[in-house]
């Protein structure tokens, strides 16, 4: 049991509740004769059940952590939840996948993909020149591979001329 | 056609040069990410997944099979050597495999892990091409309910053996069967969960799925906690260091016998990975061992045995995707998302209607098997330099042959939105305790699920009972129930033993 099982849990119950909403727009059906509704109503109610039976665990994991409280020598029944150190990069590495895609057609490929490249390797390296070198050659053995030797499509974008 | 004019007819597919190029980069890749710490052969698989559509059928299996059984091989060598496991296989072989090594036995314990996968990995694929034929007869007789039953069980067994508790496994397993029921009802063609998108009408794709929830997660995993610096002990430089010895010989035969059977059956499973092969064989050798007490300190039995047992479990998992369309671990799971990506489904008639591909994946195995062992004794030197390539080198090209391999499945950047969304939700549920794999496989199966559900009700003119009116659905149903229950039935004797 983690400390945010609990949030999860109602995560989940939300998640069920929200889609038996959605899915409740379409005909449900019959046993006999069911409809598009029928089985994600059905996936719905299980995943709030088990969400619920989750919730009611970890409740009584919080109970009984409650009573032992004050002894210290016994190990925690809740554990902490780490996302790691620097998490914080992870947000911004999403944040250039998002940038990335809404950029990959208007700039092109090649600029676009050695940009987000450039990015992914700074979170983890502090050279400028390693993250420089690796992004072009990942991108100029891509765009050479895919894009002449496949034939696929690659958006050009500001670099038509290519 | 006869087994064996079967098998000719395979290994004239598996022969063809291209062929045999596809099986010996599958093996070789596999070998490579299974030194490497981190993708594993789930996200490998996945990232060359979108490469398979410019490869005919036949050789596409062959490469994503060669992953998945030579990743099987590799992970043991930075297990023996560094103390880390390239792939989850591979812990169990960590813990007498590095004591081995520790002791300056290394080369044997590599040594007998090599020989131990080939002789297990060929059992194995004998297994398949005597046992396919025989359970392809008994699969045209299942019906909607058998197909029901056998794949709720299979959800339900890989919940129970996932990594955290069964109740966050099913709750993983669920929340992917909902997100396959995104795009059009199977039955009737109605749009659910579309919101109006085109986008979201087709569904989510398989390989925008699997790249979010192993690489682009793994890649996160990295950013957020990067890996220190490990422990380096020099690899085995001559080839004669990897040989072992007259003794160690004896000790390794009946083990990697043990091994290979316990392998094999576990791996026809649903659920049943190498991870539940490697610990089951362990547990076995520790059980059957005059001294169990030298266990964890370099018995070479507890490397002999896991090592085998993993192997056999890869070639046993062909078993039930092949005759049954049903996948038994993640990596399967995405073997039948390559077939499907072809064309082609999986089950009892696929030996009929495709036997170039069907034993021409299984007559790749054999050489894939041979590959493998020729591969992994003189190169296990240059594999384990490839464990040292720095992580901020190696993660960031794997994010870039992620988001590549996206853009490219559907040349559409809304499959790179997916990514990144799929991606964030599994590192935070990994985060908490929420593995991936049920996901997965709940996604997978959910079409079978739901169309086999379905139809077994207008079967029945809309009887529920009818799924245990049948001894096999009801037996398979009753085997799930039990798995699911299985915490609170065992508390009484958990609570009388403590």
């Amino acid at each position: 049991m983690n400390k945010n099982d609990g949030a999860a849990a109602l995560c989940g119950i939300g998640i069920g509740l929200v889609s038996l909403m959605v899915v409740l727009q379409l005909p449900f059906g019959t046993f006999r004769e069911s409809g598009p509704a029928f089985f994600p109503t059905l996936l719905s109610l299980a995943l709030m059940l088990v969400s619920l039976f989750l919730l009611g665990q970890y409740v009584k994991a919080k109970m009984a952590e409650k009573k032992r409280e004050g002894k210290e020598d016994q190990k925690p029944l809740l554990a902490s939840v780490h996302l790691g150190p620097h998490w914080m990069k992870v947000i911004l590495a999403a944040a250039g996948l998002v940038a990335y895609a809404f950029l990959l057609r208007p700039v092109g490929f090649l600029l676009s993909t050695t940009l987000t490249t450039i990015l992914f390797v700074r979170l983890m390296s502090p050279s400028w020149k390693l993250s420089f070198w690796i992004s072009i050659l990942c991108t100029i053995f891509s765009y050479a591979f895919f894009g002449w030797l496949l034939k696929n499509p690659l958006p050009k974008g500001i670099v038509y001329f290519l | 056609m006869d087994i064996f004019h079967s098998l000719a007819l395979g290994f004239s597919v598996a022969f063809v040069p291209i062929n045999l190029l596809y099986c010996f980069i599958g093996v070789l890749l596999g070998t490579v990410v299974g030194v490497l710490p981190g993708l594993g052969a789930p996200g490998t698989m996945a990232l060359l997944l979108p490469i398979t559509y410019y490869v005919n059928p036949a050789g596409a299996i062959m490469l994503l099979a060669g992953i998945y059984y030579g990743c099987q091989y590799g992970g043991s060598t930075t297990a023996i050597l560094l103390n880390i496991p390239g792939e989850a296989v591979s812990i169990v072989t960590c813990l007498d495999g590095y004591q081995m090594h520790k002791k300056g036995r290394g080369g044997a314990a590599l040594g007998i892990s090599a020989f131990g996968s080939f002789f297990a990995g060929t059992i194995g694929v004998v297994a398949v091409t005597f046992l396919a034929p025989t359970l392809v007869e008994w699969a045209l007789q299942f019906g909607p309910a058998e197909y029901f039953g056998l794949a709720i069980m299979g959800v339900t067994l890989v919940s129970y053996l996932s990594s955290g508790s069964v109740t966050k496994g099913l709750m993983m397993a669920i929340l992917g069967m909902l997100a396959a029921t995104m795009g059009l009802d199977p039955m009737m063609g109605t749009p659910r969960f579309a919101f109006g998108s085109v986008y979201l009408t087709g569904g989510i794709d398989i390989i925008v799925l699997a790249l979010g929830m192993f690489a682009l997660n793994e890649v996160f995993s990295k950013i957020a906690d990067p890996p220190g610096p490990g422990e380096v002990i020099r690899p085995p430089g001559r080839f004669l260091e990897l040989l072992p010895n007259r003794q160690e010989w004896k000790d390794s035969i009946k083990p990697i016998l043990r091994g290979s059977i316990i392998g094999f059956l576990v791996g026809i499973l649903p659920g049943g990975g190498g991870v539940l092969a490697n610990v089951s064989s362990y547990v076995v050798e520790k059980k059957v061992s005059k001294h169990p007490e030298r266990f964890g300190t370099g018995e070479i039995a507890g490397v002999a045995g896991p090592e085998s047992a993993n192997n056999g479990s890869s070639a046993g998992a062909f078993i039930p995707l092949m005759t049954l369309g049903i996948p038994s671990n993640v990596q399967v799971a995405i073997l039948l998302g390559a077939l499907m990506l072809h064309g082609i489904t999986p089950g009892p008639m696929f030996m009929q209607n495709r036997p170039d591909v069907f034993w021409g994946v299984i007559a790749s195995m054999y050489i894939g098997n041979v590959m493998l062992l020729i591969l992994n004794l003189p190169l296990i030197g240059l594999f384990t330099k490839i464990a040292y390539v720095p992580f901020y080198v190696l993660t960031p090209i794997i994010a870039f042959i992620t988001f590549v391999s996206v853009f490219l499945v559907n040349n559409n950047p809304y499959d790179l939105l997916a990514l990144v969304v799929i991606g964030v939700f599994s590192f935070v549920s990994k985060a908490h305790g929420f593995d991936a794999a049920p996901f997965i496989f709940g996604f997978i199966l959910e079409p079978l699920v739901e169309f086999n559900f379905r139809q077994a009700l207008v079967i029945s003119k809309g009887h529920v009972s009818f799924f245990v009116s049948k001894p096999l659905p009801a037996m398979l149903l009753a085997i799930a129930l039990i798995i699911l229950l299985s915490p609170v039935l065992s508390r009484p004797f958990r609570s009388k033993s403590s």
